[in-house]
């Protein structure tokens, strides 16, 4: 956990920006902008929401947002609403985990002709 | 006199902690089947919720035949109140045979979905739906305004809603299977040796504990472990509320399915009746969210709601399709479960159990000690 924050402080000069926002979240592709997550305790099978901070000013023009059971082979009963708030942070609402277990959030942003996918696991008791 | 006493405390500590089977993790994922009873908040959709006059109205208009349009049944005649509002048939007997069977009407409060298919979102729109149903109750808006008008609950109405003679018909239809939703609302399954049980553990009074039955507390470790029923029996009541396969055929004939799920999302998303819509009393619409926001997906076809387990020991038959005639069937059921059957894919969790006669026996006696309902009245 620490570690993690001190190589993406390390990575980034954009990070400072950031502190504060969440846990780290990472994506597989080479050159993706440092990105955090902030989810407070998630019910099960009850709505919830959460935040996504993609640091520095990088200008995202798309973002998705999914998840899915990789265990179970399926996503969400529902689709999630997103809120842009401006300088890169976006709330997630109507997030809906209906059964316990691990869940993978998957956050996609677009910047320019790039997609950059992230992905967040939760583990739901 | 100090030392002899915590030591005797011990002795009593250690022994009652041997007749708990549980470990940590698994009191842990107990707790989350509780308290209960839930907190009891009104619904905002439904301006009566919670009003002791519509309560009343509801209950003497629930077993009324004056809600069918030729008097032939009522919700009673389905939803008894002596076999726990359910049916001991398999599939309801209305004016035809119906796809499906009559659940019982317990803990219905805040539900974000009813139904086997999920086709309404409040209680009062899955009140309503029988009242102008062809093959159950059979009235239009303008008959039930007209039945109601001539009988003898004119004047409670009135109490209730005011002017009955001023009302659209639809309104009428709607009042109506508001009071009848007040009234079920108030319909709860007691607390059961389980819910004591449960408690202990959260008190850490492991003697108190200790006293559930040993084969109803390894039938517990199953529906937790082995038996991957906590999967989709989350929570209080035992649900997560939403739509899986369980592995039952959903054939009606040899040319006729039951779509479940996928036709109960069409019907919420055509019907005027939901928490999106003008009916519901709540100005901010909370939980429009639900109709709103949900996805479609072949994947629905052929799934079911998950019921509640609280008192399930007393509404047999069980399934969408009254199928299963006993606790031990739907054991065996999960237990010899056949994967070549089931319709929907993806669900990657059921596969055959193999239990062994005494597991079988034992999750049977934990899922009894969720409750037997008394007869009502
Ligand atoms: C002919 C038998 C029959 C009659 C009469 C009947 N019901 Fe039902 N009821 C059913 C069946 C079958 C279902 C399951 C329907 C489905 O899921 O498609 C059901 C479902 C329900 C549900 C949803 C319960 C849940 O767990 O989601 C409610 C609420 C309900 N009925 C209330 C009523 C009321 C109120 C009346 C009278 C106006 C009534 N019913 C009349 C058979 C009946
Ligand atoms: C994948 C989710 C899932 C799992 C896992 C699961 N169930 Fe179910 N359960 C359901 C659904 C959905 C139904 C209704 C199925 C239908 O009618 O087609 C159901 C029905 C039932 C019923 C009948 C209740 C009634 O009122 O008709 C009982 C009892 C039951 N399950 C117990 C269990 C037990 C015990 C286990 C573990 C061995 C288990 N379930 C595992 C989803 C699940």
């Amino acid at each position: 956990m620490i570690l993690a924050a001190i190589v993406s402080l390390a990575s980034s000069v954009s990070a400072d920006a950031c502190s504060g926002y969440g846990e780290p979240v990472v994506s597989e592709l080479q050159g993706a902008p440092d990105a955090y997550v902030i989810v407070n305790d998630v019910p099960l099978s009850q709505p919830f929401s959460l935040r996504f901070t993609v640091c520095g000013e990088v200008p995202v023009t798309g973002i998705q947002v999914d998840a899915m059971m990789p265990a179970h082979q399926h996503g969400m009963n529902y689709d999630p609403s997103v809120t842009d708030l401006g300088l890169g942070v976006f709330d997630v609402h109507g997030m809906l985990f209906h059964m316990p277990g691990i869940w993978e959030v998957r956050f996609d942003i677009t910047v320019g002709d790039l997609t950059f996918p992230y992905i967040h696991r939760i583990t739901l008791r | 006199m100090i030392a002899r006493f915590s030591v005797a405390m011990l002795v009593l500590v250690g022994s009652a902690r041997a007749d708990v089977l549980l470990s940590d993790n698994e009191i842990a994922q107990t707790l989350a089947f509780g308290p209960w009873p839930p907190q009891a908040t009104p619904d905002p959709s439904n301006r009566v919720s919670g009003d002791t006059k519509a309560i009343a109205l509801g209950r003497a208009l629930f077993d009324d035949p004056v809600l069918s349009v030729d008097g032939a049944m009522s919700c009673a005649t389905c939803h008894d109140p002596q076999t726990a509002f359910a049916s001991r048939q398999t599939r309801a007997m209305g004016r035809e045979i119906l796809a499906r069977n009559t659940p019982a009407l317990f803990n219905l409060r805040g539900l974000r979905w009813y139904g086997w298919g999920g086709d309404s979102d409040s209680l009062w729109a899955a009140s309503l739906l029988p009242l102008i149903s062809d093959v159950e109750m059979g009235h239009s808006a303008e008959s039930l305004k007209n039945a109601v008008r001539e009988s003898a609950h004119a004047p409670d109405y009135q109490t209730v809603f005011g002017d009955l003679l001023n009302q659209s018909p639809q309104t009428v239809l709607v009042n109506i299977a508001k009071v009848l939703a007040a009234y079920q609302e108030t319909l709860a399954t007691p607390r059961t040796s389980f819910d004591d049980f449960r408690d202990a553990l959260e008190r850490g009074d492991l003697e108190d504990a200790g006293q559930f039955p040993q084969a109803a507390q390894r039938g517990l470790q199953l529906f937790l472990g082995q038996g991957n029923c906590s999967f989709c029996h989350t929570g209080p009541s035992f649900s997560n509320n939403e739509f899986h396969d369980a592995g039952v055929p959903y054939f009606l004939s040899d040319t006729e399915v039951d779509p479940g799920r996928f036709d109960g999302l069409k019907a919420l998303l055509t019907s005027p009746y939901t928490l999106a819509g003008d009916w519901s009393d709540d100005p901010e619409r909370r939980g429009k969210w639900v109709s709103q926001n949900v996805r479609q997906s072949h994947a629905d076809f052929g799934t079911f709601r998950t019921p509640s387990l609280r008192g399930v020991a007393a509404t047999a038959p069980y399934m969408h399709d009254g199928s299963i005639a006993d606790l031990d069937g739907v054991v065996r059921h999960y237990n010899d479960i056949n994967l070549e059957r089931m319709h929907a894919d993806g669900e990657a969790i059921l596969r055959p159990l193999e239990l062994d006669e005494q597991q079988i026996s034992d999750l049977v006696s934990f899922l009894e000690t969720l409750g037997a309902i008394k007869p009502f009245k």
